[in-house]
């Protein structure tokens, strides 16, 4: 499988796997998701473990069950079963405001080009590409927009705070 | 009307170079038909029956006179030289090719216009009422706040890709001409007892194969937690918004499922999260906003007596002023409608021949704008009473001072079989039959305010289901026909209509029509319209007209 992980502009290979309780661990792997409902039974077989964890959000998660947990982890994962489904904006953003969240959130699942924009507005720092998808289109689709009106999750001031300040 | 500072102007700039990129992409097989698909939907662009269909939006209804030009050039160059208005203040091309939309968008750019989330799982384009600034019963002018939803709806991040999709429409005046109990979200604006704008909310409201009126969600909401309030009750449906089943996928159902109570406690927390973080909006920026929605430079004009300035011109134009001109808030003006329901064009079409003139009328009658109402109407919004005889006459000429407005041939349509891909049955034609049946304009008048709407499929584009009769096109097996039913209506008290039995095949409508009409004109109290009367009765002795005693 050849994914690529976008991360402070630059790429390289995706070693992350999902964990499940009969996983075999092997050298390639550097990164575990760990589905929530995963680490909420199994918490004390998946501390010990000396990988780079991240937890693995669904769309249907709920992430007020987690806040207590959030530092155990060395970045959050969201999945995109399919594009079309927006609920992992809602979560990051929830994640970045609300919860104050300040690690890695990455974007996972059915990634493109042309959502990265709006990921990165909702508060996502790392995105794994679904195969096939245009490096270098990529890199600039980060930059769509120069300025927005919106609040976001992300360092842009919206448009109005920009104006009052002329 | 609001003018795009550089900051508008780049971010609609970037649009069109970002669309350009996505076309030359998906044309070079980088990006697959279902990937490209909510790209060009978001953009205003459809594959329709005969050719793709293009959606341009045009922000809560205003234009420039340098618009409508845009417009009626766009038509030349790229279509077949006529547009079409559509009952959410859009304007469609339907024969542009996709390899020319990202210039067709460029041109539309030079002109402070997009087709920006004009379809998709997006929000919207907000709409309003078409007397918006000028309308004598307003209490607060909705077009700052509805350029506020349009700057936060464009590019929201955050919900560019929800269940379904999504529509708002503002309402300022005492009566409701923006329908805003079947939106998404109706915004509703008042003043309390200090003069302070207020805001009521209501959501779930929608028709389509479900209708359902929207429930107040939310009171007296300070204007500057508008935007904070928007972004909670979107996050929820975002968030809790079935994605199963595209039929069940509107808020409507989220919210009727939750119930409305629920709903909106789920929002008041979402937020008073919210309010923590993100600062409400500046009084600076609503000030700037309200800047451009300044009142043009009326002269110092009374009031002319309506019944002297009627008696100076034909029949025609005796209707006219009647039927087409509506009050205004400053002495000496008034609104007038063009209504584009000539019979024999079709509801919402306007050739570019047309739009040109209606621009240089504007310009000499109206302070250089117009507006576009959902009822598929043209509006000059700020016309000197002493000059009506001299603008009918123009516009008569130019075929465009029909004097129909609210009358039973001012049919509300949507495009129909004979464009759309979806619609069960046909519409345009149905719509012509019936203002040809309907052509004594004496008889007409005698009926009055009667809200006819056509819709050809159950996607309900026409609003049928709020029509004073709404007829709905159906296919029983292949064949087309139409479903009728009576008493509905979108005001501050809308109603549903109810239909009245079995549909039938598209020659018997008209005479169906006139069969409720009959039992409205012999049943009518005085000062009662079709819709009163209908309410008042119920369907039984409706239904007994068209369908004879066993129905009954």
């Amino acid at each position: 499988m050849d994914r690529k992980l976008l991360k402070d502009g630059e790429f390289c290979p995706d070693n992350s796997i999902v964990w499940h309780p009969d996983l075999i661990i092997t050298d390639d792997v550097q990164d575990i998701l760990v589905p929530l409902s995963l680490w909420l039974s199994h918490k004390e077989d998946i501390r010990p473990l000396s990988l780079r964890k991240l937890l693995y959000i669904l769309p249907d998660d709920e992430l007020t069950e987690t806040e207590a947990d959030l530092s155990e982890f060395n970045g959050i994962a969201i999945e995109f079963p399919g594009f079309l489904d927006g609920r992992g904006y809602s979560h990051a953003r929830t994640l970045r405001d609300h919860l104050n969240y300040r690690g890695e959130i990455r974007a996972v699942g059915d990634v493109l080009v042309d959502q990265l924009f709006f990921m990165k507005r909702c508060g996502f720092s790392s995105f794994v590409l679904k195969p096939g998808q245009n490096p270098d289109a990529a890199v600039k689709a980060l930059n769509t927009f120069q300025f927005s009106y919106q609040q976001g999750s992300d360092s842009q001031m919206p448009l109005h705070h920009i104006r009052k300040c002329l | 009307m609001y003018i795009y500072d550089d900051y508008d102007q780049r971010i609609v700039d970037e649009r069109v170079d970002q669309f350009r990129d996505q076309t030359r992409r998906y044309l070079a097989g980088e990006i697959s038909e279902d990937e490209f698909l909510p790209l060009r939907l978001q953009n205003g662009l459809y594959i329709q029956r005969f050719a793709p269909m293009m959606r341009i939006a045009i922000p809560y209804g205003l234009l420039s006179t340098r618009q409508v030009r845009k417009l009626a050039d766009i038509s030349r160059r790229y279509d077949k030289g006529y547009v079409h208005f559509t009952t959410r203040q859009n304007v469609q091309l339907n024969w542009p090719s996709l390899e020319e939309v990202p210039d067709i968008l460029a041109e539309l750019a030079t002109v402070q216009m997009h087709a920006i989330q004009t379809s998709g799982a997006c929000i919207r384009n907000t709409t309003t009422d078409q007397f918006a600034g000028v309308a004598a019963d307003e209490v607060v002018d909705p077009r700052p706040w509805c350029e506020l939803i349009r700057q936060w709806s464009t590019f929201h991040p955050e919900f560019a890709f929800l269940p379904r999709k999504f529509k708002i429409a503002v309402c300022g005046a005492d009566e409701d001409r923006a329908a805003t109990l079947v939106h998404d979200i109706g915004v509703h604006l008042r003043k309390d007892y200090q003069g302070k704008v207020r805001i009521n909310i209501l959501a779930g409201g929608g028709l389509g194969r479900t209708p359902v009126i929207g429930a107040l969600i939310k009171e007296d909401l300070e204007p500057e937690q508008l935007l904070n309030y928007l972004d909670a009750a979107l996050r929820i449906y975002n968030r809790y918004g079935r994605r199963d089943n595209k039929y069940k996928a509107r808020i409507k159902i989220l919210v009727k499922a939750m119930t409305p109570e629920v709903f909106a406690r789920e929002v008041e927390d979402e937020w008073n999260r919210i309010k923590k973080i993100s600062q409400p909006l500046g009084p600076g920026e609503i000030e700037r906003i309200a800047r451009n929605f300044t009142r043009p430079d009326y002269e110092a004009l009374a009031d002319l007596d309506f019944n002297d300035l009627a008696l100076q011109g034909s029949p025609q134009f005796q209707r006219w002023l009647k039927q087409n001109v509506s009050a205004h808030q400053q002495a000496g003006y008034s609104a007038v409608t063009l209504t584009l329901k000539a019979t024999a064009d079709a509801p919402g079409d306007v050739s570019a021949e047309q739009l040109d003139e209606v621009a240089d009328l504007a310009d000499r009658f109206s302070f250089g704008e117009l507006r576009v109402s959902h009822e598929q109407n043209l509006i000059f919004a700020d016309v000197p009473q002493t000059k009506l005889p001299e603008l009918w006459q123009a516009l008569d000429r130019i075929g465009l001072a029909t004097p129909n407005r609210g009358l039973l041939t001012d049919v509300i349509c949507c495009p129909g079989g004979d464009y759309c891909a979806l619609a069960n049955a046909r519409s345009i034609p149905l719509a012509e039959e019936i203002q040809r049946y309907f052509e004594d304009l004496d008889y007409l008048h005698d009926i009055g305010e009667l809200d006819l709407n056509i819709s050809g499929c159950m996607n309900a584009c026409a609003h049928h289901h709020v029509g004073h009769i709404g007829i709905l096109g159906v296919d029983r097996k292949g064949e087309e026909y139409y479903q009728i039913q009576i008493g509905g209506s979108a005001t501050r008290e809308t109603t549903l209509g109810k239909i009245i039995g079995p549909s039938f095949k598209r020659e018997e409508v008209p005479d169906v029509i006139r069969q409720l009409i009959s039992v409205y004109l012999e049943q009518r109290h005085d000062g009662e319209r079709f819709i009163d009367t209908s309410l008042r009765l119920g369907l039984e002795p409706f239904k007994e007209k068209v369908y004879g005693q066993k129905a009954a």
